[in-house]
This record gives C-alpha cells, sequence and structure tokens, in this order.
C-alpha cells in the first residue's frame, strides 16, 4: 500500500473509530470486546482497502464485519465448551462479556440480557439508525426477520428488570 | 416511529453518545491488517505450492511469519516561516509528503483575501475589508481549517486541510502536535502589516492529524486547543487554560432528522437532513447530512439562567434545492426541565420537538422557511405541566444572528 492509501485508510479509520467502538459496545456490553471488534473491522478493511474505499457505502462493510466478527467470538466460545471433555470448572469458564458488572449504563445493561441477534437489531436499527432493508444486509438476514426480532427486543426491554431495577433507585 | 421506539433511540444515543472509546491504536490495526493480507497471500501459496518440498519453502515462511514492526501514522508534515525576500504577504510555507504549499493572506479591492499554492485567492468583506486581530482579553488565536492543495514536485495536486488564522498580539509562537509525533512550531507573521494580527498556517494530509494547539507568549505558555475535526472541518472553537482538564469529554448524539419537501406536482422535490451535535474540549459543534449544516460554537452554555429556550448563534443553514423556495434548519438549546417542545404558527401544523440530551443541555432542530413570520412555542415538562412560551422571530438567508428567547 502506497503512502497515500496509507495516509487514506488513516483518516478514515480516524474518523470511524469512536463509531464502530460503539457499535461494538451496544452489541457487547463490554468495553474491551468493543475496541477489539472495532479493531478487527478496520484491520480488515485495511486488508481490504483498495475494494473497500471504492465501495458505495465503506461504512456498510465495517458495520459488516463489527457483527460478523462478533458472531464468530460467539462461535469460538460455543466451540471451546464442545471440546472440553470434562464439564468445565465454574470458576474457569470464559466470563460471558455481555453478562458483566452493573456499572454499564442500564440500556446498556438490558440490551446484554438479549439474545444476541435481537440485541444486533436494536443497536442497528434504533442507534444506528439504518432501515430495516439496510440492517438486514448488515446481519445476513431477511427483512422479516429484522422486523420479528425488533418486535420481541422491544418487548422484552419494555418488562425489563434491569431497566426497572436501575430507574427504581 | 412510536414513543416507544423514539425514546429507545433517544437512550441509546445517550448511553452510547456518552460512552468515550479509548484512542485508536492505529499502528496496531494496521499490523493486525498487514497480517490478515499475510494469511490470505500464505493461504494462496501454500495451495499452489503444496507439492514442493518443505525444505525449500520453510526458511521463506518463517522469515515472512515475523511480525512486522510498529507503524506510526505514515505522514510527513513541515512548516517554515517566510524567510528573507519572501512575499509580504506570505504567511508560512511547507510540505505535506513532500508535495508543496504556501499560504499568503492580503486585503484588496475584494476584500480580505486568502491565497494557497493554487494560484487564485478566496477574497470576501469587499473593499476597505481591514485585517481581523484579536484583543488582549480574547483567545490566544483564532484558527479554522479548510480544505486545500499541494503540489508534489512533478505529480498533479493533492488535497490537503490547512488550519490557519491570526493570533493575540501576546503570542509569539503555536505549537502544532500532530498523530504520527511531530510538534510543529508555527511563528505567527505579520502578514496584513503593523496594527492587525499576525497570521500562521499549516497544512496536514488530513483533518484529524492535529491533536492540540498550544500557544505561547514571552512568559509561557498562555493556553491550549483541542480541535473539532470532522469531514473537511478543522475548528478549534474553544481555548483552555494551561493545566485545565479537556472537558467535556467527547460525546455525541443525533439530535434531528427529516425530511424537506417542496414544489408542486411534476416537480417535487423531497430532501432528507439530519444534524448531529458533538461536543467535546472544543465546544459545540453541529454536524449536518450536508455542506453548510456544520457549524462550531465556542461556548457550551446558550441557555441564560431561567431561560427554557436559545437558538444556537448558528444561523439557519439553508436546504434547498437551486430554484426552489428556501427552507432552512435551526437548532435549539433546551433547559433540562423541558420534556415537550410544541412549535406553533405561520400557517404550519403544530409540531412537537422532543429534545434530545447530550451532556448537560438538550438539543432539538426545527426546519423552517427563510421568510417565515413568527413562530411561537410552549414548552412542557415531563408530567406535561407548561412551562412556558416564548416566540421565534422570522427567519433570513442572512444569518447568523442571535436571538434570544425564553
Amino acid at each position: 500500500m502506497d503512502g497515500q492509501a496509507v495516509a487514506d485508510f488513516a483518516e478514515f479509520a480516524h474518523s470511524r473509530w469512536s463509531r464502530l467502538v460503539r457499535l461494538a459496545y451496544g452489541i457487547t456490553g463490554s468495553r474491551e470486546a468493543a475496541e477489539d471488534l472495532a479493531q478487527t473491522a478496520l484491520a480488515s478493511a485495511y486488508a481490504s482497502w483498495g475494494r473497500v474505499r471504492r465501495a458505495d457505502d465503506p461504512d456498510a462493510y465495517v458495520n459488516r464485519i463489527v457483527v460478523n466478527a462478533h458472531h464468530s467470538s460467539f462461535r469460538r466460545r460455543r466451540v471451546r465448551e464442545h471440546l472440553t471433555a470434562t464439564p468445565p470448572d465454574p470458576g474457569a469458564t470464559a466470563p460471558d462479556p455481555a453478562a458483566q458488572h452493573d456499572e454499564r449504563a442500564p440500556l446498556v445493561a438490558a440490551l446484554a440480557a438479549l439474545p444476541r441477534r435481537q440485541r444486533e437489531v436494536i443497536v442497528l436499527r434504533f442507534w444506528l439508525d439504518l432501515t430495516e432493508a439496510q440492517a438486514a444486509a448488515t446481519l445476513g438476514c431477511s427483512v422479516g426477520t429484522v422486523k420479528s426480532q425488533a418486535a420481541r427486543a422491544l418487548a422484552k426491554l419494555r418488562t425489563s428488570p434491569e431497566l426497572a431495577n436501575r430507574e427504581a433507585r | 416511529m412510536s414513543i416507544d421506539e423514539r425514546d429507545l433511540a433517544a437512550r441509546l444515543d445517550s448511553e452510547l453518545g456518552t460512552f468515550a472509546p479509548g484512542p485508536l491504536p492505529l499502528d496496531t490495526v494496521i499490523r493486525r491488517g498487514k497480517m490478515t493480507i499475510l494469511r490470505r497471500r500464505l493461504t494462496a501459496v501454500a495451495a499452489a505450492l503444496a507439492v514442493l518440498a518443505a525444505a525449500v519453502l520453510v526458511p521463506t515462511l518463517i522469515h515472512a511469519l515475523r511480525p512486522p514492526p510498529p507503524v506510526a501514522p505514515h505522514y510527513r508534515v513541515t512548516v517554515s516561516p517566510p524567510g528573507p525576500g519572501a512575499s509580504s504577504s506570505l504567511v508560512a510555507r511547507g510540505t505535506v509528503n513532500g508535495a508543496r504549499w504556501t499560504y499568503e493572506v492580503f486585503t484588496g479591492r475584494h476584500g480580505l483575501c486568502e491565497k494557497y499554492i493554487w494560484g487564485f485567492a478566496d477574497c470576501a468583506g469587499g473593499p476597505g475589508s481591514v485585517g481581523p486581530s484579536v484583543g488582549p482579553g480574547g483567545e490566544p488565536a483564532i484558527l479554522s481549517g479548510f480544505s486545500a492543495f499541494a503540489k508534489p514536485p512533478g505529480k498533479r495536486l493533492v488535497r490537503v486541510q490547512m488550519a490557519r488564522g491570526y493570533v493575540r498580539g501576546d503570542v509569539t509562537r503555536l505549537r502544532v502536535l500532530l498523530g504520527n509525533g511531530q510538534i510543529l512550531t508555527l511563528r505567527p507573521t505579520p502578514a496584513l502589516g503593523s496594527g492587525h494580527g499576525s497570521w500562521v498556517a499549516v497544512a496536514v494530509p488530513f483533518e484529524s492529524a492535529i491533536r492540540k494547539v498550544i500557544a505561547y507568549s514571552a512568559q509561557g505558555e498562555v493556553g491550549y486547543a483541542i480541535p473539532f475535526t470532522g469531514a473537511q472541518t478543522i475548528e478549534f472553537g474553544r481555548w483552555l487554560l494551561p493545566g485545565q482538564r479537556a472537558l467535556p469529554r467527547a460525546a455525541q448524539r443525533l439530535i434531528g432528522k427529516g425530511t424537506m419537501r417542496g414544489g408542486r406536482r411534476g416537480d417535487a422535490w423531497r430532501m432528507p437532513w439530519s444534524v448531529r451535535a458533538v461536543i467535546g474540549p472544543w465546544g459545540l459543534c453541529l454536524q449536518g447530512s450536508y455542506p453548510g449544516l456544520d457549524r462550531c460554537l465556542p461556548a457550551i452554555r446558550h441557555v441564560w439562567s431561567g431561560s427554557l429556550v436559545a437558538r444556537l448563534t448558528s444561523g439557519v443553514a439553508r436546504l434547498n434545492p437551486p430554484g426552489q423556495a428556501p427552507r432552512g434548519l435551526v437548532t435549539l438549546q433546551l433547559a433540562q426541565e423541558v420534556r415537550r417542545l410544541v412549535v406553533t404558527g405561520a400557517g404550519r401544523r403544530p409540531l412537537t420537538l422532543i429534545p434530545v440530551r447530550l451532556g448537560e443541555w438538550q438539543y432539538a432542530v426545527l426546519a423552517v422557511h427563510d421568510s417565515a413570520r413568527s413562530l411561537h412555542w410552549t414548552a412542557y415538562d415531563r408530567s406535561g405541566r407548561r412551562l412556558g412560551t416564548g416566540r421565534l422571530a422570522g427567519f433570513s438567508a442572512n444569518w447568523p444572528r442571535a436571538f434570544p428567547l425564553g
């Protein structure tokens, strides 16, 4: 990659970093996981920079990487558990970053209690402001799935004990 | 969008918008990106050369697998004062990755003009314009950025981002800290002659390269500024005192969006718009979805004590296709207790604005006609109790000017 391309990528990375970390934080509920997912997305963009910068929507590309990288980390955790010969010692189990302490903001904590796909739909639709079609393209699913997942997520959030407990303080 | 969904969007914006990520580890990202490229190439090589003897390949692969050294952002910037024999209007010159730039200011029959390497000047103010200056009680420097060009030897012009402006009388130098680790020293030049502010200029490859500017007098540091940067934007909205904490922490939220519509059948047009507020050590900046909507305001507090609503001195950002009746956007700052603002008047249906909170204040964006008669607002609190009323005066295209309300 020549100097100008690296400079262009650096500009892209600087301008997208905060948004990508916040997107990943909404999905994972963990600062560390969020920054790692954002790094992964930008590293992937670097590796494909020629294609990314010519794309109609480079942001959609990195959004997809964040979501896919999150899926990959979930799959890796599941595989690790299956490969364990004996039931893992609870203390040795890798902590689920989405089920952490309660120092997170209330809504982020409530999101962490949702299934992964519902969490992703909520963050993509209501924070990133993607349309249903855009969210479906990012998640690799149908518009109907986005609608149904959003409806279920909203129903759960309305009765979320996490939100009720925090707001009662 | 139902109230539930709007509430959710607002809360998500509040919680995620105020979540402050750490700094971008650019060298780590690039290193990981290079490892990804290497893995892809190794996969291709392994597939194509699977039949070759491993003893031949192993040394090459081991060398290729060694992680590359950490890399700093790949750019180099230089800046130097005019030097002997230079034109009196020359403020500074330098290079960006070897591409040369210059910056000049002068006054003439077209007003106050600035000229960069491209060869023609941008002028404003008309004949009789005088050079600006900063009074003794003012900020150390008035700086802002714009998109310019530089000339690499033997090649076509390349785009750079230039930050320039003028300094207070006691400021003898500015230090500019760049993201690649470079620290540049800018020496103010009295390009417009004595009695006017001395000017500085520097060009960088992209907006976010400038991380901080520190101003010095003969007695030492007098202040520093952290710029707000965005697409073709470098704004130094606020100067902090030496040692003052760089607050508030950076946060942003979408504070308004909608669709402008106009025209008649066969000639109808619609234009979606959105405005995002970004707060940080630079003050408050508004980013719009179209050029011309961006503004930076040095002070975050605009709502006077006891006031409910203030119109930010951002002017009306015109938003309409050429030849169409003008439309514009006005950004409002609202007190914390306002939960709902209903705007009426000028023949429009009542419009309810739900303010969006960012940091200490709330914001809302209102689409208006340039020639609209006065609009009236009524503010309500959380329980629906009326807090007060006020007037939004008529608008024209000749903004900015301030309209304190409430």
